[in-house]
């Protein structure tokens, strides 16, 4: 786009050409970072559900004075030539310039009993574009009436992910059965269309780094150093990027597994009773190496019906993992450290990955957690460990049931 | 110097066709010729929907993009 800007600029100021982005994003927040790093005056407008069905980013559009697209990634000459044709109805637009949006109608849900994916599809995108913030279940009931009226299509599948996606990133308490809707109709969608790129890199973007053309998220860091240097405060984040988010892209799987030793070997470590600690993950699988390669993100947190408590001044949660011979999961050994206070009970987040060699049996994860916990507040604290396993089918579960609450 | 600017602007031309052709063979509201689809999207200033017809009589750029 700098290119561009250089070529439009002068127009934009002479008030002859207007130009606006509509930028494929589900982050709003993340929008407005990159719009303060790189600095762009001009009108931006967020297209999180992909309305305009684009098939991958970036696409430069001429649109004439008639709302006509002229044309698609233009030349230079193009767009000269572009900004001398006289437009094709001057006397009527001269004289009534709008310049400004129409006016926007929340839309209408439609009766339980209505058949027309249309009416269903456009009541849940004007939800979602125009009164998220007080309508957002209404418009997840929209898009899921939808789906079951037209099961096979890969673009509800991907609104679906969209609405889910923005539901946990939204919730403070990151309910991973919302996510593992997200990556599930993702799924579908790109079953449906494996060429839809913008739907293959939703995915990739949470998967593993085997799967990923680049970081996607990497830009953050930079931009936020380069606006502390300007003097700027980098607009805040309401979701900071996650691990699979940032993470470097790899090409080759490495097999010379130099794990971490498991610190427990004799079992000594007490083993933490029954229903104290819950634990839930979510699995992204390569996109086109699904059962060689996978991302899994977990959560950690004290079981809603207890009342223990994350002990803060001990040693962090730590974790050992091993896979089945023939897959490297990496990393091995994950601590992650609690928040800057004695005790708490929030979520514990951590992400790994697996990559099989070519002759590696189906995989299965066991892990050790080491963790200090507090009966209560104020309570006796103790050391505990927890032994958990992932099977084959709880890592590459089959479809998600859309419907369910 | 020269050769990888060559190279950067083959790159460049490569990847405009190869998105004109992508975009003319998919299921894309955007083609040329056809009236630029009407639609409302948020603004990212204030959050309010926005429509491209508040610039009808007038020439517009629209960019297509991402930040990944």
């Amino acid at each position: 786009m700098p290119g561009w800007h250089a070529l439009t600029e002068p127009h934009r100021k002479a008030g002859r050409l207007k130009v606006v982005g509509i930028i494929q994003e589900q982050h709003p927040d993340r929008c407005a970072l990159f719009m303060q790093w790189k600095q762009m005056d001009w009108p931006v407008w967020l297209d999180a559900l992909n309305l305009l069905q684009l098939p991958a980013v970036p696409y430069t559009l001429l649109v004439d004075e008639d709302g006509r697209i002229e044309s698609v990634n233009p030349t230079q000459e193009t767009f000269f030539a572009f900004m001398e044709k006289p437009p094709r109805k001057r006397e009527l637009y001269s004289s009534q310039p709008l310049d400004r949006s129409p006016e926007w109608k929340m839309p209408r849900l439609p009766s339980d009993e209505a058949l027309e994916v249309s009416a269903w599809l456009a009541a849940g995108q004007g939800f979602f574009q125009g009164s998220w913030s007080s309508h957002s279940m209404t418009c997840l009931k929209a898009f899921q009436q939808a789906l079951l009226l037209e099961p096979e299509n890969g673009w509800i599948h991907f609104r679906l992910g969209v609405v889910y996606g923005r539901l946990f990133d939204e919730d403070p308490s990151k309910p991973m059965p919302l996510f593992a809707r997200a990556i599930s109709h993702w799924k579908q969608a790109l079953a449906l269309d494996p060429n839809q790129y913008i739907w293959r890199r939703r995915l990739q973007q949470y998967g593993p780094r085997l799967d990923k053309p680049y970081a996607f998220y990497d830009w953050i860091d930079a931009a936020r150093s380069e606006l502390l240097a300007r003097g700027e405060t980098p607009v805040p984040l309401k979701v900071e990027p996650s691990g699979a988010e940032i993470a470097k892209p790899i090409k080759d799987v490495d097999f010379e597994v130099t794990g971490a030793s498991m610190p427990d070997p004799d079992g000594r470590i007490q083993r933490a009773a029954p229903g104290l600690i819950e634990w839930s993950h979510v699995s992204v699988s390569h996109t086109q190496r699904e059962r060689r390669s996978i991302r899994v993100h977990m959560q950690w947190q004290p079981a809603a019906n207890s009342s223990v408590e994350w002990n803060n001044e001990a040693e962090p949660l730590t974790f050992w993992l091993e896979a089945t011979p023939g897959w490297k999961v990496q990393p091995a050994s994950i601590q992650v450290p609690g928040p800057p206070m004695d005790h708490d009970r929030e979520v514990r987040s951590l992400e790994f990955e697996c990559q099989a060699s070519e002759d590696a049996a189906a995989l299965e994860i066991r892990g050790v957690a080491l963790f200090s916990i507090c009966e209560s507040s104020g309570g006796p604290c103790l050391y505990r460990r927890l032994d958990w396993v992932l099977s084959h089918a709880d890592l590459f579960p089959r479809q998600v049931s859309p419907l369910l609450p | 110097m020269r050769k990888m600017q060559r190279r950067l602007w083959i790159g460049c031309l490569a990847w405009l066709l190869y998105a004109s052709a992508m975009i003319a063979q998919s299921s894309s509201l955007i083609q040329e010729g056809e009236t630029f689809p009407s639609l409302w999207f948020p603004s990212m200033t204030d959050g309010v929907p926005q429509h491209l017809e508040q610039w009808r009589g007038q020439k517009v750029v629209v960019h297509l993009f991402a930040s990944w």
